[in-house]
């Protein structure tokens, strides 16, 4: 049984959790219990009871993955904002720009770059089939886009990184910054580089992906990997890394790089590539489906040098070149009133079926 | 992570430590249900107590760098929860009744958070005991914790005197401290 002084504490404790107490009960209760640490011990016990006891809010209607959410991005944002200044608290301090001259750096900077607090927004450029397209980025680096390709690049870089994202193919010359790593990104792998002139070619329909390098130095990831981790491969001048998107295999072959890079000047350049290669190449330039008939042509090589050549110029060439004939299949037109993709078939010259 | 293992706890410090977000997003997943629980039992507004354990995570992230390896990640919420709290209460002034709580009664109102035992770790006893209790005196705790009657409402329903509903509700929260006390100290 309880005695009467507990007896009556446990009744004030429980009015006062209730909120039924009167100021005279209340008096009573806080002297009870500040007079010794085991009261306030059994009070907070109490206490702790009646809470969870409650159940006014139903703890699983309280959502955790959308409030980690929540707070990851606002971590996110907060950790871009700081390395910002770091950044150029680091610029300062190595260059001991005087406080005024500092000021005026500050004030240009802002006047360029707008408001701190505002996100940069992010722009899409495409290339169209058959269109070859240039971008100066806001930091001064140059992009060509090759047919049929896309680049997601923000207005300007903010933080610690400048990355863009890639689809189908790329050559960029990077203006130089050294704090400020250069990060291009595509479904199936990430380039790093500081100063550098190299190409990117990563078309959703190509079983691979590479890298070739003009100049300079690149670190090769995995599409996920950020700036910082470790890269799984790197690159010299010369070199171009194909990664095969089904097995994840590398390979890195020395080249002569201008075959890979001369698109950007209207070039397609071939040296000892067979056929399947060069047909490959001229679908994605022009946008049409080209399809070989017969093994004995897959292997056939070519040497060959075309400059703003036109798709039916190309096929008599190749034409004239190698035991290859070629039709042009009628288009059909789609049920929305447009017409379907151009299609060639190219097949061993003198063959009967056609 | 009820009763969490502490050498995990620990594992997940040291990762919090070196700046891992996941660790991080562990911590939060474990605990944060049961801290709006804890909140709410000062503010009574949800949102507000959603809003005040999402800053205390956030500060929770800045300040991984310079944490302790003996750290205690519950200690360390509860804590700065109960801080902001009350910080709410004293400086926005928003409920009169709590301002003159916190004023009057601070030792009422301030839980000693290194004992505090977490909604999820304490729930289920509870209702396994509420079972080994007179059933009058659960029914009366039951009507104002779980239905939110006044003790005259209960007094009214179940057709005793005020003065008896008092007695029953506090013979139950009395009867749990005495079933859950091996569980609590």
């Amino acid at each position: 049984m309880l005695n009467n002084e507990e007896a009556d504490i446990d009744l004030i404790i429980a009015k006062y959790l209730a909120g039924e107490t009167d100021s005279e009960e209340e008096a009573t209760l806080v002297s009870w219990v500040e007079s010794s640490e085991s009261n306030k011990q059994y009070y907070d016990q109490l206490r702790n009871i009646w809470e969870v006891a409650s159940s006014k809010v139903n703890p699983v209607t309280i959502n955790i993955n959308e409030n980690l959410t929540k707070v990851l991005e606002k971590i996110s944002k907060r950790s871009m904002s700081s390395n910002f200044w770091i950044y150029w608290k680091r610029i300062a301090a190595v260059l001991l720009v005087p406080l005024l001259l500092g000021n005026i750096l500050w004030f240009y900077i802002s006047y360029k770059k707008g408001p701190a607090s505002s996100e940069p927004n992010y722009n899409e450029t495409y290339a169209a089939f058959g269109t070859r397209t240039a971008i100066k980025l806001a930091d001064g680096s140059s992009v060509w886009l090759n047919s049929g390709s896309s680049l997601k690049y923000p207005d300007r870089f903010k933080g610690r990184e400048r990355e863009v994202y890639l689809k189908g193919e790329a050559y960029f010359e990077v203006e130089s910054n050294p704090v400020l790593p250069f990060i291009v990104k595509t479904s199936s792998l990430a380039v790093r580089a500081t100063g550098t002139k190299f190409n990117v070619s990563d078309y959703t329909d190509d079983m691979n992906s590479s890298v070739t390098l003009v100049s300079g130095k690149v670190f090769i990831n995995g599409p996920d990997e950020t700036a910082t981790g470790n890269p799984v491969s790197e690159l010299f001048p010369s070199q171009r890394l194909i990664l095969s998107k089904q097995t994840g295999e590398l390979s890195i072959v020395k080249e002569d790089v201008n075959e890979y890079i001369s698109w950007k000047d209207g070039k397609l350049i071939f040296r000892n590539k067979p056929l399947s290669y060069v047909i490959k190449k001229i679908s994605q330039v022009f946008n049409v489906d080209i399809e070989l008939q017969g093994n004995t042509l897959q292997d056939y090589r070519y040497r060959a040098t075309f400059e703003d050549e036109s798709l039916t110029e190309i096929l008599k060439l190749l034409k004239v070149s190698s035991p290859i004939d070629y039709i042009e299949v009628k288009r059909n037109p789609l049920p929305d009133g447009t017409f379907e993709k151009k299609k060639i078939i190219i097949f061993p010259d003198g063959s009967p079926s056609y | 992570m009820r009763k969490q293992d502490p050498l995990v706890e620990r594992v997940l410090v040291i990762k919090l430590i070196g700046g891992d977000k996941e660790a991080f997003s562990t911590i939060f997943s474990a605990y944060y249900r049961d801290l709006v629980m804890f909140a709410l039992s000062f503010t009574r507004e949800r949102d507000t107590a959603e809003e005040i354990v999402q800053e205390t995570f956030f500060k929770l992230w800045e300040d991984h760098e310079s944490l302790k390896i003996d750290f205690s990640v519950k200690s360390y919420l509860l804590k700065s929860i109960q801080n902001r709290c009350i910080d709410l209460f004293r400086h926005k002034k928003i409920r009169q009744i709590h301002l003159e709580e916190v004023k009057n009664n601070s030792v009422l109102f301030e839980y000693n958070t290194d004992n505090y035992i977490l909604r999820s770790e304490l729930e289920d006893q509870i209702k396994k005991s509420l079972l080994l209790i007179p059933p009058d005196c659960a029914e009366a705790f039951r009507m104002n914790r779980n239905d939110g009657y006044k003790y005259q409402e209960i007094a009214e329903k179940l057709n005793v005197s005020v003065r008896t509903v008092e007695n029953r509700i506090s013979k139950a929260l009395h009867l749990l401290q005495e079933h859950l006390k091996d569980y609590l100290n």
